[in-house]
């Protein structure tokens, strides 16, 4: 009886989880495809046309995975430079007032502040290499991760500091033991969006920079007006995406449980 | 008794009498050379007389006769509104689906739509092929191009590809490409020492060149390596131009008469450039009137195309690898409305 118990309700969580999140996409994939299949559009693709430039850019004329790879080089290397400062400079906001009262304003400024703008300072202070690629990326991530890690700590139930210190805990151990456990789950939380961002980042970098990879193909599609590759290619990186965020949340089942809630199950 | 007949009949005689006597009219004079610009007059057509004309963004020397007809048409009492777009393939886009009725574009980018199934048609070459490759000076000539930086707007952008035919056909030359979007970007990497060669319009070459006198040279004109080559064109929606063919037609009658004020005499087109180019380009205005004079062929006095010229094109094109075969001229061009323009206006003798 209760393993029956057990597989229903697992059934029930499967489908939840995964049937649901299906069932959205095949009722927007539907609506896309009646929008598009009469509108002569050049640029917009059918759903259908999209899908088919999909698997001719993974399987018959694999094109996406030489640029897809030479595009994460840049969104590997800021997305991780994003994670020390963002994280570093949360904690360290969060613990020393003076520090993000300087800071604060800073942080609103980054926070709203456009790119675009920014890009011939950029090629002229870093140049054209992948140098200013990884800089783009970081700008895009690392002002999230620092929000949210500050947010964390503030966050940290005081009660449970001034316990930790009655008991004679040193800064560290409070760190240690009390802080960045009770914060987890919003650095967590801000290490995902940064992915996302990252991810973000790494394309505009290249249609706004140099475009080396992605963001080269991105743009030969558009200039062919082959608006099904191009769709095609997007639609790649979010499926990349979507499979690092995956495996961001596993990894956050296993070394944090409480911060994903995965504790409960 | 009064005859009255007698009375008219020696009136007539009388009449007839002294007309005989008249000395002779002078002979008439022979008509003086018509100036086509000032006296060929385009009746203001009936109808709608609004219109939207789609530009790229960033107000170009190549488009200030347009912006002049626009100007002087909207105080004629004509609606023509600018729209600028991002990207061409949006300016494209926004024509094809009748949002705006006139589209300003390279002509490869126009056949590349027309295949893609935009339903444009070419009507009128409005400015000069007009891109230069330009490089340090130490790039003396194409084989010294050989693995140095060279920057491109995109992959499949037609001056890529040209350019690269060009070194392939002349030298052989294989250099190191990046793909930087967006002439400023390229501009910038240049004179920041990122990069040894690049293509830009023979405006930003004039001003790159008073910034820095001496420093890079033009290696070579894409007009003289390419003759022929159909420089900025107007597409117009084909459906609208068919419902307002009166309205089209008199648009590029006025277009072409400016286009001929603006090649006579450099003064015509200096206020419309004060009025929408930045400060470095209006300091520069003399020598870039001067230049697509002399190193370009100047603007198009009889609106550029012809049945020919846009086969060659799609030939060239075809050739070079930038379009799939088998598009015709047909398909590609309404080339009525420009020559029932040019029975208006008359056809300047020499000129294209």
């Amino acid at each position: 009886m209760a393993v029956q118990a057990y597989r229903k309700k697992r059934r029930q969580e499967l489908l939840w989880s995964w049937g649901l999140p299906l069932a959205v996409f095949a009722v927007g994939a539907g609506l896309w495809e009646l929008t598009t299949i009469n509108s002569e559009s050049l640029i917009i693709p059918t759903f259908t046309e999209t899908m088919v430039g999909l698997y001719e850019l993974l399987f018959v004329s694999p094109k996406l995975w030489a640029p897809l790879l030479l595009s994460n080089q840049a969104m590997v290397l800021g997305y991780l430079l994003s994670v020390v400062v963002g994280v570093g400079s949360g904690l360290a906001m969060a613990r020393v007032r003076w520090l993000e009262g300087v800071a604060d304003p800073y942080v609103h400024i980054l926070l709203a502040m456009p790119t675009a703008p920014l890009i011939p300072l950029v090629m002229m202070a870093l140049g054209l290499g992948v140098e200013s690629r990884v800089f783009i990326v970081f700008q895009f991530t690392f002002i999230y991760i620092t929000v949210n890690t500050r947010a964390g700590v503030r966050g940290v139930d005081k009660t449970l500091i001034e316990m930790a210190k009655s008991f004679g805990a040193s800064e560290g151990q409070t760190w240690w033991r009390i802080l960045i456990p009770g914060a987890l789950p919003a650095i967590a939380a801000g290490l995902r969006i940064g992915l996302g961002r990252a991810v973000n980042g790494m394309v505009v970098a290249e249609l706004l920079l140099v475009a080396a990879g992605i963001g080269n193909l991105l743009l030969e599609f558009r200039a062919a007006f082959q608006g099904g590759l191009m769709f095609a290619t997007v639609f790649a990186i979010a499926l990349e995406a979507i499979v690092l965020l995956t495996l961001m949340r596993w990894m956050e089942d296993r070394i944090a449980p409480w911060a994903s809630g995965a504790a409960q199950d | 008794m009064h005859h009255w007949w007698l009375t008219l009949i020696g009136t007539i005689l009388f009449t007839l009498s002294a007309a005989s006597c008249a000395p002779a009219a002078p002979p008439a004079p022979t008509p003086a050379p018509a100036k086509p610009a000032e006296a060929a007059q385009v009746p203001k057509p009936s109808g709608n007389l609004a219109l939207k004309v789609g530009e790229t963004a960033g107000a170009s020397f190549n488009r200030m006769p347009s912006r002049l007809t626009q100007d002087r048409l909207n105080a004629a009492g004509w609606k023509v509104e600018l729209v600028e777009f991002r990207a061409t393939d949006l300016t494209l886009e926004a024509t094809s689906s009748g949002d705006i009725q006139v589209g300003t574009f390279q002509a490869l980018d126009a056949l590349r739509g027309v295949q893609a199934g935009a339903k444009v048609s070419l009507v009128l070459e409005h400015s000069p092929q007009e891109f230069v490759l330009i490089a340090k000076k130490s790039i003396a000539a194409c084989a010294n191009l050989n693995g140095t930086r060279f920057a491109v707007q995109s992959e499949g952008s037609p001056y890529t590809l040209i350019t690269s035919k060009w070194m392939e056909s002349t030298c052989g030359a294989k250099p190191n490409r990046l793909v930087i979007s967006g002439g400023e970007n390229r501009v910038v990497a240049l004179m920041n020492n990122q990069l040894d060669a690049t293509y830009v319009q023979l405006p930003d070459w004039i001003n790159i060149n008073a910034q820095r006198p001496g420093e890079y040279h033009i290696l070579v004109k894409i007009d003289e390596a390419f003759p022929g080559l159909i420089g900025g064109v107007n597409v117009v929606n084909k459906d609208w131009l068919q419902k307002n063919r009166d309205v089209a037609l008199a648009y590029y009658a006025e277009t072409i008469l400016d286009a001929r004020r603006a090649a006579g005499d450099p003064k015509i087109l200096e206020p419309t450039v004060r009025k929408y180019q930045n400060e470095a380009d209006v300091k520069a205005y003399p020598q870039v009137y001067e230049a697509y004079n002399r190193d370009l062929s100047g603007f198009p006095q009889n609106g550029g195309l012809t049945a020919e010229r846009v086969k060659s094109n799609i030939d060239a094109f075809t050739q070079l690898g930038l379009i799939k075969p088998g598009l015709t001229v047909e398909q590609v061009a309404d080339l009525s409305i420009l020559q029932d323009a040019l029975k208006l206006v008359g056809a300047v003798q020499g000129k294209r």
